[in-house]
């Protein structure tokens, strides 16, 4: 066999040489010093390398941010346990059967993912984005128009007009659907998980088009009952009263909080369970007078009005209540953004603290296979000589088998030679066969006047043969039959 | 859909911004990368992923490597690096090495360095070859070469350091 080129001794390293070629490989080295030692090199500069590579190893915990932007409140740890994040191990390739990683992060909506676009997806996604405005523009003006067109408004003052719109996106039942319904969505749907709330109306049309159906707070008239029991309904006039403040505040009300927004006079009917999300508060807005004056059936009356249902606060009271709310609202998104923060920063830590201990498992030398025992080893050779110390020892040349390449002269212990003398090393010649068995002609030079050894083949216990030529004692041992032992001696020269 | 590719965030997320942070040096730019990587599978799922998403994001690397060549931000980038602001003496130590390291790097042939990160990675050869696009039978040369050639031209910088020291 040649020499083993380089790649193949680092896929040797590596573990990615088959069985046989790592068979034929260590048959080599045992014969090969010089590929043993570039063997040994070669081990080298792989643990060096990795060494450098992992000097790269980041200091900090990696895809934190990412991975909370990507994966939403499934990658966040649990507030109430935010210390347990787990380091996630790499799990077999995708795609195996299901990748039992626990729950899947819920994904809803690709738009999770921001983009990096390039300059025709800049321009791509504006036209996008103009197009849907001006989708969301026909239809708020379809439902403008269509609400203006059954109350009749266009009969009214503009100035009238203009005082009662405010009042029509503030009405009860918007706030009441609206508070449910953007809950429904799931938090996961606001890109990177941010607390910056989207405006209601979106919120509702998003839920509503993500789920298929209509939110629960459209398809619910129990907000409704109770407003249609209130006694005394009050004309729209009055209703356009209300300041138009209130309907900025609860713009700005964020989709899943739990502070309702302060009840208004309800004035108006209940929304149609099968009411479409995108005109809903416009057609709930829509006063209908018949159904408001008509007797009220019976339902169940709200068990404990609030003052303001009871008894409709002023202009100002209501302004003071807007405030407060907004107030309200804006506290209750820094809070909750100091706690994503808070745990965010835990995550973080436990993801630091996990990242430095993966780097000495990350550095773990790639499995190498185990070391195929060397033929020294095989051959238990204490120590490999040359043909000289060999000559020397022996008092004349070594012995061969003739027709057979050897592979390496070593000394062996006594011991390991039936019926050698123990006080003398034994120079053992290795040969291996086309099996790959190994062959072994011991040889030993024996004191003057011993003659108790034979000058004829003999086979010991152990299947051995054994005779003398001239001084020296000559052992043939291996795995084979005695009868091929016989054949082979006759080829010992 | 989605759920695939969050459970291929989830897998290998972090061992794809680890290797852009080796290939790359920056951070940023890593996550930026990994991202878009994540956001082409989510455009076309990929069969076979790992290959899949290591391939597309040193292709990223290599197109934003040409762009930076062009605006010169490369340069100023690895002398970031090497001045780094005072730091107390095992991180500038670690700093100084690990800017050695980059730089050393930074010596080897696209090939070949990347060849060397995925192996870091965990990837076998055929994981590799199918990355890089390359016959199964050369990566072992392949990492051989990387191998030698990595660490010769640290312990040249290393050398040169030493001098200059003194």
């Amino acid at each position: 066999m040649s020499h083993v080129d380089e790649g193949t001794l680092h896929a040797l390293l590596d573990g990615e040489l088959a069985p046989a070629e790592v068979l034929d490989v260590q048959t080599h080295f045992a014969t090969c010093p010089a590929c043993s030692s570039r063997l040994d090199a070669a081990r080298k500069l792989l643990a060096e390398t990795e060494r450098l590579v992992t000097a790269l190893e980041p200091a900090s915990p990696l895809g934190g941010q990412l991975a909370a932007r990507f994966m939403g409140p499934a990658a966040e740890p649990p507030r109430s346990a935010p210390a347990a994040a787990p380091a996630t191990p790499l799990p077999p390739p995708w795609p195996t059967a299901g990748m039992p990683r626990g729950p899947a992060p819920s994904f809803d909506s690709a738009v999770l993912i921001p983009n990096n676009p390039t300059g025709t997806e800049v321009r791509r996604s504006r036209l996008r984005v103009l197009k849907w405005a001006a989708v969301f523009l026909v239809v708020v003006s379809g439902g403008v128009l269509s609400i203006q067109i059954r109350t009749g408004l266009f009969d009214k003052k503009p100035t009238e007009m203009l005082k009662i719109r405010p009042e029509e996106f503030s009405s009860p039942a918007t706030a009441d659907q609206d508070g449910p319904a953007a809950a429904g969505v799931p938090p996961a749907a606001a890109p990177g998980g941010a607390s910056s709330a989207p405006s209601p109306g979106v919120a509702t049309n998003r839920a509503a088009g993500a789920a298929g159906a209509p939110g629960p707070a459209a398809s619910s008239p129990a907000p409704a009952s109770t407003q249609t029991a209130t006694p005394a309904p009050q004309p729209p006039r009055q209703a356009a009263a209300t300041p138009a403040p209130e309907a900025a505040s609860r713009t700005q009300a964020p989709p899943a909080n739990p502070t309702p927004a302060p009840p208004l006079p309800a004035t108006k009917p209940a929304p149609a369970p099968a009411q479409k999300a995108a005109p809903a508060p416009l057609q709930k807005a829509a006063p209908a007078p018949p159904q408001t004056s008509a007797p009220a059936p019976p339902q169940t009356p709200a068990p404990a009005p609030t003052a303001e249902t009871a008894a409709p606060a002023d202009g100002e009271d209501r302004d003071a209540i807007a405030a407060r709310a907004a107030k309200a609202t804006e506290e209750l998104d820094r809070e909750r953004t100091r706690e994503r923060a808070a745990a965010a920063t835990a995550a973080l830590d436990a993801e630091r603290r996990a990242a430095a201990r993966q780097p000495a498992a990350n550095a773990a030398p790639t499995p190498v296979p185990a070391p195929v025992p060397t033929i020294d080893q095989r051959a238990r050779i204490s120590n490999r000589i040359g043909l000289d110390e060999a000559a020397h020892q022996l008092g004349g040349p070594l012995h061969a088998i003739d027709g057979m390449s050897r592979q390496l002269v070593g000394v062996v212990s006594p011991r390991l030679v039936p019926g050698s003398d123990t006080t003398r090393a034994v120079v053992r010649a290795v040969y291996v066969d086309r099996t790959g068995r190994l062959i072994f002609l011991d040889q030993q030079r024996v004191r003057a006047g011993q003659t108790d050894l034979p000058f004829t083949p003999t086979a010991g216990r152990s299947g051995e043969l054994r005779w003398m030529s001239g001084q020296v004692l000559l052992v043939l041992q291996s795995d084979v039959p005695t009868d091929s032992l016989r054949f082979l001696w006759r080829r010992v020269r | 859909m989605t759920g695939d590719v969050g459970q291929l965030f989830e897998a290998y997320h972090e061992s794809l911004v680890r290797m852009l942070w080796r290939r790359t040096g920056d951070r940023d730019r890593a996550e930026d990368i990994a991202q878009e990587t994540f956001a082409r599978a989510v455009a076309a799922p990929p069969r076979n992923p790992r290959p899949w998403l290591f391939a597309v994001a040193l292709n990223l690397v290599r197109e934003d490597a040409r762009k930076e060549i062009r605006q010169g931000r490369r340069l100023q980038l690895l002398k970031n690096e090497v001045e780094a602001p005072p730091a107390p003496d095992e991180h500038l130590e670690r700093n100084e090495r690990v800017a050695r390291v980059r730089a050393a790097l930074a010596q080897l042939n696209d090939r070949d360095r990347e060849a060397l990160l995925l192996k870091a990675e965990g990837f076998n050869y055929d994981e590799i070859a199918e990355t890089l696009g390359l016959a199964k039978g050369a990566i072992g040369t392949t990492l051989a070469r990387a191998r030698r050639r990595l660490v010769d031209a640290y312990e040249d910088m290393e050398g040169q350091a030493h001098h200059v020291a003194r």
